[in-house]
């Protein structure tokens, strides 16, 4: 029944892929490619939040510190040493992986809201201390000037001159974080996980080495919000602290999770697809008479979410699913 | 030397402001154990109805506050009452993330609704005293920031008195020691939840009236403030109200200080990382039943 079940929903899977690669072939317009590309963005960064902040339930508010590390590593690599975007990303991945762990180590004693704030503290720290210095380690990043990426144009420089390579390049991202996640969460670490998140202390008691599978919790999803980073700044070819330091995407990342569902392989996909398009249709649409609207929707909807649905969405599709199965059975029966 | 002294005196007349704001939050997580992440954005909130009571029926900012402070209790009496009650009563315990989101997501609406209602743009409030000061010796001392000051000082006391002799106060404290068992002794504990988010509320919307005059407003001056307070109620201990008073004057001293003679932005910094370390410093066993101890 499991392996069956399993063997449907890879199925299920793999049919979504498909159909995601086919998108800009249909839709030509460079703004949907756009649009499709950063709704998968979204669901990457979703995705890699949830293996931290979904099966560890440590509630991260800071995963915007890590995407811009990534991003302004892969930046340096290219721009100073040449090196191309492809190894940079898992490069920038593994560094900011071990400043996620070195930072995250005394962090990790805090619990609950407290780690939270330290989170968030990180952030701004991050984003300030690039604002602030205009050259770091002798690299020059610019301050809040930002870094304009040099145009080299060719396949191994990660730049293509048609959106639609960048889109099916996130989707191969997406689709590694995909199988990543799946793997932790039907992983000895993944049962570890999901008893921390319920009660750590319980958890400890059992004699799991809670800090040991937070960290590792940690690293995967920081080595995971960097390549994102890296992806970004190959994508929109300049980055500056204020984008990609930023608070407000570190809690877009959660929202999306926590909608979609929380400690679920899909649900920050289903997540980012329900409500990313929302948003960026509202803000270019809406975006220069409402300024604001599109956020206020965001904030409007995890307020629903959390007082109506506290596990977010995919549950409830889940129930509707089976009440259909269901009825089905009793027509047949009938 | 004039320098420096000049600076910590306007660093200890915005650390009193900084203070009383954070008094509002920690009394809130003293009580519930609640983190409430809309504190900032409560604070810009009620700065842009303080302004527009100002501005358009021309009401000292000052008298202001006697209109304000009962509505902001009000609004956050019910916001506990609708909202966070109605997620506790599903939840198991207040310090799920649940609750920390909803809030976040409020945080977020409110900051944004204030970005669509009035621009990104300044609202200044004019008053007569606006920019005014007097010298003592060569010290220039700004008027509208010396009474924010002593007012903010003043709700302090009486925040104190409240807590310490009126029956109401012993509850909420005695709620900070030991909900179940305050419970037991028969004290209605959502009542009272409403009460300790409606006073903390309160005291930001006081605040709102306070830095009106010198303080213009704008959409994101939540987030400035609010981390602001995180930063000082955590190096007070969570829940230690004399702890968040000296640490929120600790705050504004340093900010000054790293602002004369660094940068602004450094100031901004500086203050992260010691919050950092503060966090980091102090375990989180080392925060419970500081309100009671105190």
């Amino acid at each position: 029944m499991n392996a069956k079940s399993s063997l449907k929903r890879n199925c299920q899977m793999i049919l979504f892929f498909v159909i995601a690669a086919a998108f800009p072939l249909v839709f030509t317009n460079s703004y949907f490619k756009q649009l499709g590309t950063i709704v998968l963005l979204y669901a990457f960064y979703a995705s890699a939040w949830n293996i931290l902040g979904g099966y560890a339930g440590q509630l991260s508010l800071g995963h915007g510190a890590y995407i811009g590390l990534g991003a302004y590593i892969t930046t340096v690599l290219f721009s100073e040493f040449y090196i191309s975007p492809w190894l940079g990303m898992v490069i920038s991945g593994l560094m900011v992986g071990l400043f996620a762990v070195a930072i995250g180590y005394p962090c990790f004693k805090l619990s609950g809201v407290y780690y939270s704030l330290s989170t968030i503290a990180l952030v701004n720290v991050m984003r300030l201390f690039f604002i602030a210095e205009d050259t770091i380690f002798g690299f020059k990043t610019g301050s809040s000037l930002g870094y304009k990426i040099e145009w080299r144009g060719t396949l191994i420089d990660m730049q293509f001159l048609d959106k639609k390579y960048y889109f099916w390049l996130i989707l191969l991202l997406l689709a590694v974080v995909v199988f990543v996640s799946h793997r932790i969460k039907n992983s000895k670490t993944g049962y570890y996980l999901s008893a921390i998140s319920t009660n750590q202390y319980a958890a400890s008691s059992l004699g799991i080495n809670t800090t040991y599978y937070k960290l590792k919790a940690l690293f995967i999803s920081a080595f995971f919000a960097a390549v994102g980073g890296s992806f970004y700044a190959m994508f929109i070819q300049y980055i500056d602290p204020a984008s990609v330091f930023n608070y407000d995407t570190s809690v877009e990342m959660t929202v999306l999770a926590m909608v979609g569902g929380r400690s679920t392989v899909v649900g920050p996909i289903i997540g980012s697809l329900l409500l990313v398009p929302l948003k960026e249709i509202a803000r270019s649409n809406l975006g220069a008479s409402f300024a604001g609207l599109p956020l206020i929707i965001y904030g409007v909807i995890l307020m629903l979410v959390v007082y109506f649905l506290p596990n977010g969405i995919l549950p409830l599709f889940k129930h509707w699913y089976s009440i259909i199965l269901r009825r089905r059975r009793e027509d047949l029966s009938v | 030397m004039y320098t420096l002294i000049q600076s910590a005196i306007s660093g200890l007349l915005m650390g009193g402001v900084y203070a009383i704001i954070a008094l509002g939050l920690s009394l809130i997580f003293g009580v519930m154990k609640l983190v409430n992440f809309a504190h900032g954005d409560f604070l810009m909130a009620f700065c842009y109805v303080a302004w527009a009571v100002v501005s358009f029926w021309n009401v000292d900012p000052y008298l202001s506050i006697l209109i304000i402070a009962p509505i902001s209790f009000i609004v956050g009496y019910m916001f506990q009452k609708i909202f966070i009650n109605g997620i506790l009563r599903k939840e198991k315990s207040t310090e799920s993330p649940n609750i920390r989101l909803f809030t976040v997501g409020f945080a977020w609406s409110l900051g944004n609704l204030a970005l669509l209602l009035f621009g990104a743009n300044i609202q200044v409030t004019n008053t007569a005293y606006k920019g005014s000061t007097f010298f003592v010796g060569d010290y220039m001392i700004s008027i509208p920031r010396l009474i924010a000051f002593a007012i903010a000082l003043f709700v302090t006391a009486i925040l104190f008195v409240f807590l310490y002799k009126t029956e109401t106060g012993r509850a909420l404290r005695a709620i900070s020691q030991n909900r179940f068992t305050a419970r037991l002794m028969g004290i209605d504990v959502e009542r009272l939840y409403c009460i300790a988010f409606g006073i903390g509320i309160m005291v930001v919307g006081i605040s709102a009236c306070l830095i009106i005059p010198f303080y213009s407003v704008f959409p994101t001056m939540g987030s400035t403030f609010g981390l602001r307070s995180f930063v000082i109620v955590v190096l007070g201990g969570m829940g230690n109200l004399p702890g968040a008073l000296i640490s929120g004057l600790f705050i504004g001293l340093l900010e000054a200080f790293v602002g004369t003679y660094l940068s602004t932005t450094y100031a901004n910094m500086i203050i992260f990382i010691v919050f950092i370390i503060a966090l980091v410093v102090r375990s989180s066993n080392w925060f419970q039943n500081r309100l009671a101890r105190a």
